[in-house]
């Protein structure tokens, strides 16, 4: 059986959604990660954040927190990022990982908890 | 196991006593056609790791057309996981947020895409404006089919006679088999008489009637039958979590659908539904050309938010009053528009300046000058209006209209 049993929710603020989408290239996960637009729900004609959702594995999470602290991959060292860039991103990355449940709802449940819905929903 | 699941068992199911059904001969117009299975799906878009267990993620889906247009998804939290579905075939499942399967690149025109999935089989055509990549509908799927143009009614025939041979029959009383992704199921449906209602979950709960109230664990499939359904009148499934495909074909005699809110995806075949007066479909994932023509009773209609291709033609939609395509990838128009229509919101699509001058054209003609009458051709994607349309806006604006427009 797969060990991608983690479903995984990252958001990041519409200005660091490049930035975003670079890191998550560097360590080859391909372009565009961010793709779903979000708004507060308080100014919902306003885009203001960009979120994924991925399965992951256990490493990935493990990565995540190695970064929060400081400790990137070569990956990211090889293409010039540094310690304090990476923890800059990451602190301000809304994250929420969970091994049960739709990930739909996981999803929709991250964005009610943060007061955000998706953008140009009608 | 997961050998097991993918080779042996289907080798099995070969054997039996079904001869199998012939693939059609589309010919050059044969674009792409998968059927899952080991060796067949990779993790990488480029097709190097092998998909060896269930619940792997999928970047490449090997293409057996003989142009190796390999289904791919470079970007790893897009990709949808292999799964395995109730009746023991092997499926793409699709998370509903962001997954999806693109082809690298497709020119631009109509196709007809063919999907067969546990909840059942769909053919239905799409219309891809720009050269480039092409995205697949993220319908759960055990196999697609990519089919350049349109289809014969022999070869659609026999396309969906070899797409039904790859999937588990469907009973023949079952007129909707979908899933529910909450922890309840609360579902209702409203019937002029006795329809003989009732319902099977996946985890083998029941009810009998119009109403079906459980907690589940969810993901759950939910097969709801009706020995009759043509009492069936009134379908009010708003926000219920659900998703798959959707089948209306047997509710020939419903008048009102509320299906917003869910992730259902797929095409929406309302031809069979000809005295339909109220559809409500929006936010979803619905996608394909959508045909209204024989939707003559139509007076309300919200489609918004999903992923519609193709033109709008509303000419035979005789009674409608509001209809929302917001957010969609319409991209022309084609007839006329009946002086009933009232409120017609078209915003963020990716119609061109041909059919922003159709549309307003239309509306000049339908001469309409009481009520409500707005026109919203604006958002992101519609072109601007040409000097000419901007004609046909200062008549309508004249006749008391707001018409918004990029």
């Amino acid at each position: 059986m797969s060990d991608y049993n983690i479903s995984c929710v990252l958001i990041v603020p519409a200005n660091l959604q490049y930035a975003g989408n670079v890191l998550g290239e560097s360590l080859g996960h391909g372009t565009g990660t961010y793709s779903i637009a979000l708004a507060r729900v308080s100014r919902s004609d306003i885009l203001s954040y960009y979120a994924a959702h991925s399965w992951v594995r256990p490493d990935f999470i493990q990565l995540i927190q190695a970064g929060q602290s400081g400790i990137l991959p070569q990956e990211l060292l090889d293409r010039g990022f540094t310690a304090e860039q990476v923890m800059l991103f990451l602190s301000q990355v809304i994250l929420s990982a969970r091994n049960y449940g739709e990930p739909l709802e996981h999803f929709n449940s991250v964005l009610e908890s943060n007061g955000l819905v998706r953008y140009g929903t009608v | 196991m997961f050998g097991c699941s993918l080779g042996i068992c289907s080798a099995k199911r070969k054997s039996a006593a079904t001869p199998p059904v012939a693939f059609p001969d589309f010919g050059s117009n044969l674009l792409h056609k998968d059927y899952l299975g080991y060796g067949r799906v990779f993790e990488d878009s480029a097709g190097t790791v092998v998909v060896d267990a269930l619940n792997d993620p999928v970047g490449r889906i090997v293409d057996y057309s003989g142009l190796d247009n390999h289904s791919v998804q470079s970007t790893s939290s897009r990709r949808p996981l292999l799964r395995l579905d109730s009746g023991g075939r092997i499926y793409l499942n699709h998370d509903r947020i962001d997954d999806c399967m693109t082809l690298a690149t497709l020119d631009a025109g109509t196709y007809t895409c063919g999907f067969s999935a546990w909840d059942m089989v769909q053919v239905f055509e799409v219309f891809h404006k720009t050269t480039g990549v092409f995205q697949w509908n993220s319908a759960d799927t055990h196999s697609r089919i990519l089919i350049q143009g349109s289809l014969t009614g022999p070869q659609e025939t026999e396309l969906r006679a070899w797409l039904e041979s790859r999937r588990l029959a469907s009973g023949l009383t079952d007129v909707f088999r979908i899933h529910c992704g909450g922890s309840s199921v609360n579902l209702t449906v409203t019937e002029s008489a006795d329809s003989g209602s009732s319902w099977l979950l996946g985890d083998g709960q029941t009810a009998t009637g119009t109403s079906c109230v459980k907690t589940i664990t969810a993901p759950q499939t939910l097969i709801y039958r009706a020995v009759d359904p043509t009492k069936i009148s009134i379908i009010n499934w708003s926000s219920k979590n659900l998703f798959g495909l959707v089948d209306l074909s047997k509710l020939t005699q419903v008048t009102t659908v509320y299906l917003s809110g869910n992730t259902f995806s797929g095409c929406l075949d309302l031809t069979y539904n000809t005295i339909l007066q109220t559809f409500y479909a929006a936010n979803n994932l619905f996608g394909g050309k959508l045909n209204l023509s024989t939707n003559t009773q139509l007076t309300m209609l919200q489609v918004g938010n999903n992923q519609f291709t193709g033109d709008i033609d509303i000419s035979t939609n005789v009674a409608l009053i509001t209809v929302s395509f917001v957010t969609n990838q319409f991209s022309g128009f084609t007839g006329t528009v009946a002086s009933t229509v009232d409120n017609f919101q078209v915003q963020n699509n990716l119609l061109t300046q041909v059919a922003v001058d159709a549309i307003l054209l239309a509306f000049v003609n339908a001469g309409r000058i009481t009520g409500t009458r707005i026109l919203n051709l604006g958002g992101t994607g519609n072109a601007a209006p040409s000097a000419t349309g901007l004609g046909y806006k200062a008549t309508l604006v004249s006749r008391g209209w707001t018409v918004t427009h990029n």
